[in-house]
């Protein structure tokens, strides 16, 4: 009798076991088959053609130095805006910087509702922008090293553009800027991105 | 008596007809601006059949003025713009890589450029960079969007300059298929996209980036959804060429 019970237990024991482990063997392969919403890195079910696309940024070498003593950095354009030297003399005054900004009529409204400027004598390199040689890509930057007076609103409205379909979002405020070659007197660049880096 | 009479019918007459006589003039944007959005006119491409995907575009844009509404004086939020983009396949979550040119309220036209990875906020996962000189109307200039296997990024380019790079990877960061985008845009629907109907603005060379990294001639005819104000208009030339003006 006692015999019985003990086969009967064992019997059902084993049962259990086998039944929980049918389970979890399920419910595994279930969250492997779950397609990712957003694929983060190639995986084996993308088309190689695809697949050879994913990986990490390369930066460029100049973006991915350490700061600089007194060094501001704008990442996303690739502007990095350095002290100007001790024998460095702007032929134009700061005031005269901003002129050139005022008549341009690009974002005129950043006087009114973009905050205090302030205008700084730099070094201005800009890393990113420039023509392209089409079999090394390698980008001749339009400022290097030029000493620049950068006229900054810190306060200015981001506008957003685009794209159709898309949600509309708000672009909130962020530095404006606008770089004057301070020998010249030309416009040199401008740009809009939130976050510098300051050493 | 009679003469005073006549006199008097024909004035009358031709103040009552006069108003219906009356021509609205060509490109005159509304005085007064209505609902602020993102209104469009142009063509995109973000369902595709064929399974053949695509990870840049390219066009010639001819520069033309937008006029704007009056009532809002904003140079930065009442603009007339143009352009060409590559964007996150998933739209809900935007995202997008451009160039174009662009004129604001009172102001001249100016390249611009601008990327956001479609991450909230949009202020501090975007970036843009305008001209600093001003563009004629009726320039021609190429403005496209290059994946670029050197950097594993999206180049945004206008001509043979660089403009402005991402930096995070477009494959990974968002959904694929891409969207391809060539639009006219404005804040609002009371002002002009660029273009006359003598002198349009227009898209032409179009061309897409296949996965092979190639740029070719743009192979399908893109989607052209129906202008979101009646005031606007839109033609197509051929697969690789567009227009669009107020009418």
């Amino acid at each position: 009798m006692r015999v019985r019970w003990y086969a009967g237990t064992c019997i059902a024991f084993v049962a259990v076991a086998v039944a929980v482990a049918v389970v979890a063997a399920y419910a595994v392969r279930s969250e492997g088959r779950r397609a990712p919403t957003r694929p983060v890195a190639a995986d084996a079910s993308l088309d190689p053609a695809e697949a050879r696309h994913y990986g990490p940024v390369v930066p460029d070498a100049a973006q991915r130095a350490p700061l600089a003593p007194g060094e501001t950095r704008y990442q996303k354009v690739g502007a990095r805006l350095l002290p100007p030297k001790a024998t460095d003399h702007a032929a134009i005054a700061a005031s005269d910087a901003l002129a050139v900004f005022r008549e341009s009529g690009l974002r005129p409204d950043v006087f009114s509702d973009g905050g205090t400027p302030t205008i700084d004598l730099v070094r201005y390199t800009n890393d990113e922008v420039g023509p392209v040689d089409p079999k090394t890509g390698a980008v001749t930057p339009t400022a290097m090293d030029r000493l620049a007076w950068v006229v900054t609103f810190p306060t200015a409205a981001v506008v957003v553009y685009g794209g159709r379909g898309h949600a509309s979002v708000d672009g909130g405020r962020c530095p404006f800027v606008y770089v004057v070659d301070a020998a010249s007197g030309a416009p040199i660049d401008s740009f809009q991105e939130c976050a510098p880096l300051h050493s | 008596m009679r003469t005073i009479f006549s006199r008097f019918m024909v004035v009358a007459a031709f103040c009552i007809v006069a108003p219906f006589l009356s021509v609205p003039a060509v490109d005159a944007a509304l005085a007064t601006c209505g609902v602020g959005g993102n209104w469009f006119d142009g063509k995109d491409q973000s369902v595709y059949t064929n399974g053949n995907y695509y990870e840049g575009v390219s066009a010639v844009i001819t520069s033309r003025i937008g006029l704007v509404c009056d009532s809002d004086t904003s140079n930065s939020n009442n603009f007339s713009n143009a352009w060409s983009m590559i964007a996150n396949g998933e739209s809900a979550s935007g995202g997008w890589v451009q160039t174009g040119y662009i004129r604001g309220y009172g102001g001249h036209i100016y390249h611009f450029g601008q990327v956001w990875d479609g991450i909230a906020p949009f202020s501090t996962h975007s970036a843009t960079r305008y001209g600093a000189s001003a563009l004629a109307s009726g320039e021609r200039h190429r403005y496209w969007q290059q994946w670029s296997s050197s950097c594993y990024c999206e180049l945004a380019m206008i001509d043979v300059t660089q403009w402005i790079k991402t930096t995070w990877n477009p494959f990974g960061t968002w959904t694929t298929p891409f969207e391809m985008q060539f639009e006219a845009e404005t804040r609002y629907r009371e002002s002009d996209v660029p273009g006359t109907p003598a002198a349009p603005a227009q898209w032409d060379t179009m061309q897409a980036q296949a996965y092979s990294d190639t740029f070719i001639t743009m192979p399908n005819v893109l989607q052209q959804p129906a202008p979101d104000s009646t005031r606007w208009a839109i033609s197509t030339q051929s697969v690789t060429q567009f227009r669009v003006w107020t009418k």
